[in-house]
């Protein structure tokens, strides 16, 4: 009985050494992946008066169609008539989000894409906007969520009937 | 019994012996890893003899959608080639896993997302022919701007 053991043994190991040599090749090596994360924000237009197309996009277009004193309000604003001038009522609204930034907050700005039409004034948040500087909206913007502004298009009596067409250019900047 | 022990002793030095020839002693590995260039985004440099360094550049959010922005991704192209080197197979499988699986990352290859355990890539490709592969790699948007690093070590196995 020993001798047989000794024998189941021997033919044991034989067979592991065998197994061995049968098993499978490999070989292994790494790719290391390295790249850099860059800190970023991003701007939408979530609403905004007029008939509106892009919101949630950093180019919301705002069609306000035909405009007088004495007709109707367009979608989304209000018309109050004054003595001497008119204006359109209504709100933008934005947001600001941002990505591996530490940053808490933000500042936020709006400036005309070009002069206004004689006569008309647009405002944000009852600044004044004018096309060579920018106006700041909020210097504690809260990322992630839509900050609503007051959005006024003032119309003097004395404005010549002409078209009024604008932009807007928001800037947000990380604090 | 000794007679016995001097058979096994014997029986496995001579089975060592056969074995030799066919096991040199470098390069120890049968198969060669060569990880190629399969994007101009990524240049891929090659290390040491099967290792190599693909640089993805930089990550920065895509444009947010109107909910935020949730992951900062990028995925680039890579391809690799499996030579043999002392071996008679032809066919080899190819695994891969994560060296170190950091927490908030996401490792994508050819859509397969990798963790610390292996996981079969192709089960099946040609010695000497090179595959490309698409990485992909999600960081959260709540993780600082820096340095990326993450390590993927490929496994090739013989098709038996």
């Amino acid at each position: 009985m020993k001798k047989l053991s000794g024998l189941a043994i021997i033919l044991g190991l034989l067979g592991l050494h065998g197994l061995c040599e049968a098993s499978g090749e490999t070989s292994s090596g790494t790719l290391t992946v390295t790249g850099t994360i860059e800190a970023s924000i991003s701007l939408t237009v979530e609403s905004a008066g007029g008939t509106t197309s892009g919101t949630g996009t950093d180019a919301a277009t705002s069609a306000l169609g035909s405009i007088s004193k004495f007709g109707s309000a367009p979608t989304g604003f209000t018309l109050a008539r004054g003595a001497g001038n008119w204006t359109l009522s209504s709100t933008a609204g934005i947001e600001v989000d941002k990505a591996n930034l530490t940053s808490t907050d933000y500042t936020l700005t709006a400036q005309l894409g070009s002069a206004p039409a004689s006569g008309v004034t647009w405002k944000l948040n009852g600044s004044t906007l004018g096309d060579a500087s920018m106006t700041t909206l909020t210097s504690t913007g809260t990322y992630g969520s839509t900050g609503s502004y007051s959005w006024d298009i003032v119309v003097a009596d004395s404005a010549s009937a002409a078209a009024i067409d604008n932009a807007i250019q928001f800037t947000a900047t990380a604090n | 019994m000794r007679t016995l022990i001097a058979v096994l002793v014997l029986v496995s030095a001579a089975a060592s012996a056969a074995a030799s020839p066919a096991r040199p002693a470098a390069p120890a590995d049968a198969f060669r890893l060569v990880f190629l260039e399969g994007d101009a985004q990524a240049p891929v440099r090659r290390g040491g003899a099967d290792d190599a360094t693909i640089d993805v550049g930089r990550l920065a959010a895509a444009r947010c959608p109107s909910r935020g922005c949730l992951r900062t991704v990028v995925r680039r192209q890579f391809r690799l080639r499996v030579d043999g080197v002392a071996t008679t197979a032809r066919f080899v499988r190819t695994r891969a896993y994560l060296q170190s699986d950091v927490p908030g990352h996401r490792v994508r290859l050819d859509g397969r997302l990798l963790t610390a355990g292996p996981q079969l890539i192709d089960a099946m490709i040609p010695i000497g022919t090179p595959v490309a592969h698409t990485l992909e790699i999600e960081v959260p948007i709540s993780e600082p701007a820096g340095m990326l690093a993450e390590s993927i070590v490929w496994v090739a196995e013989d098709v038996q």
